[in-house]
């Protein structure tokens, strides 16, 4: 399809290379390392599936960001999701819930206990669950970062116009700028640029990131998931760490707008307001989330059935927090391949095939040696 | 999570929704051929767009437009870039472009 397989060009993609090596050659006449956060999971994915940690000089990392929403998803919303269901709700959900690890339990695991649970490809089936079960409560499980709001929030959207009954939403929505401000506010965590989420910034707009840029120097480049994409996003980033001019530029202007996405930002502020957020591996950050106003409480699942969701507790070995702000690599944590794989993951990381230590378990560990 | 793809719209139905096409195998830009996987999409949050316009599709919903103007500009880069590379490596390609200069940075925003 000429619109994807197009930015996949091998020449192109050589070229670009070979240009991210003159500035490697740069930086390493300079005697500087620079680390480049890919925040978004989809990122983390293609570079992994394309081999770009390779083909990079040592002197450019990058670090895998907090940028699956299934892999921030604290253990005690997915418990509050199976107590819904041993209530006997039906769960509507997207499918790479099904193994985040909760404080005892999976979603896949409540299934093979007998839980309801369903596998939906858009929030908008759920429409049609709830109306072949009249009889039955149905709740859809709406997680997601800006991107993904917007199709539940059409889904609660539809609920309402349609009056259906017995339809609502359990969410844990949550806002990646204030992430990427609590992540350059860590004083452990080192980022020299940001690789901006594409289909996030579809919604919010590129301008979104001009206050990161202004308020602690570091470049962003807005690009997209395919590898030409990518590469030309890293090549952008380290001309301007090389010139020492740090920049907010779109490099995926064939999607994202400076100012995003009116009609779906119009929608998301009349059913949603800011609110703080737990990040499973990152903690409670400061209206980092989304819920529903109070005018729309009746479609909150969390309402509806008077849910009390309390934090859950990781595993104590498990280092995912530390890999989700790009501290250690997936291979440094002591779990990697061994208690911790894609079959049976312990956290976060290893349970979405974005999140970056299932990334690396599929691919490979070998790019990490770089050239 | 967020991944999301270019569909190109094949029909519009009632209440804001459309049809949309995967068209793995098109390699011009006309919008009457539906080959491809199609799907029914939320339209709503793209307002304006007619069959044959590009949708970025996620989860059911068109969350932006394609702007094949913008698109296009950067596919010529590539291939210029590809053609210079080519060019480069001693190879014989069809290089439509030769030249290999560029700016980096590009800021576009």
């Amino acid at each position: 399809m000429q619109y994807i397989t197009a930015f996949r060009q091998g020449d192109a993609g050589r070229h670009l290379v070979r240009q991210i090596a003159r500035w490697g050659a740069q930086l390493a006449d300079a005697g500087r390392t620079v680390f480049l956060m890919e925040v978004c999971g989809s990122h983390t994915m293609a570079i992994s599936r394309y081999g770009i940690r390779g083909l990079l000089p040592r002197q450019i990392r990058l670090l895998s960001g907090p940028g699956c929403p299934v892999c921030v998803t604290d253990a005690g919303y997915i418990d509050a999701a199976i107590q819904l269901a041993e209530q006997g709700a039906i769960l509507a959900t997207f499918g790479d819930m099904m193994r985040v690890p909760g404080t005892d339990f999976s979603l896949a695991d409540a299934r093979s206990r007998g839980a309801d649970v369903r596998v939906c490809y858009a929030p908008y089936d759920a429409m049609a669950i709830a109306r072949d079960h009249p009889e039955r409560e149905v709740v859809f499980l709406g997680i997601g970062f800006e991107t993904t709001m917007a199709p539940v929030v059409a889904l609660v959207r539809e609920i309402e116009r349609q009056s259906v009954p017995n339809l609502s939403v359990l969410t844990a929505f949550k806002l990646v700028p204030p992430a990427l401000h609590a992540l350059l506010g860590d004083p452990e965590v080192r980022i020299d640029a940001f690789l901006c989420p594409a289909h996030v910034s579809a919604i919010i707009g590129a301008l979104a990131y001009r206050p990161i840029v202004a308020q602690y120097g570091v470049p962003c480049v807005v690009c997209g998931f395919e590898p030409l994409d990518i590469l030309l996003g890293i090549e952008q980033a380290a001309a301007m760490l090389c010139a020492g001019k740090p920049e907010l530029v779109n490099s995926y202007s064939r999607v994202v707008r400076p100012q995003g996405n009116v009609a779906a930002q119009a929608l998301l502020d009349a059913f949603l307001e800011p609110t703080d957020a737990t990040w499973r591996g990152l903690g409670t950050i400061a209206q980092s989330g989304m819920r529903l106003r109070n005018a729309f409480a009746h479609f909150d699942a969390a309402v509806r059935f008077d849910l009390r969701e309390t934090p859950g507790t990781p595993d104590p070995a498990c280092r995912c927090g530390d890999v989700l702000k790009g501290k250690i690599a997936p291979a440094d944590c002591p779990l990697f391949g061994g208690a911790c794989t894609p079959l049976h993951p312990v956290g976060p990381c290893m349970v979405s095939a974005e999140g970056s230590c299932a990334a690396h378990h599929r691919y490979g560990t070998a790019e990490e040696l770089g050239p | 999570m967020c991944l999301a793809i270019p569909m190109k719209i094949v029909s519009m139905l009632p209440g804001g929704r459309g049809v949309v096409s995967c068209d793995d195998n098109s390699a011009d830009n006309s919008a009457d051929d539906a080959g491809g996987t199609t799907c029914e999409v939320d339209l709503s949050l793209t307002p304006g767009v007619q069959p044959g316009d590009y949708v970025i599709v996620h989860a059911g919903l068109a969350i932006e437009t394609l702007d094949r103007e913008e698109a296009d500009a950067r596919l010529a880069l590539f291939a210029a870039w590809g053609a210079a590379q080519r060019a480069e490596s001693g190879e014989s390609g069809g290089s439509e472009e030769s030249g290999e200069s560029r700016e980096s940075g590009e800021p576009d925003t």
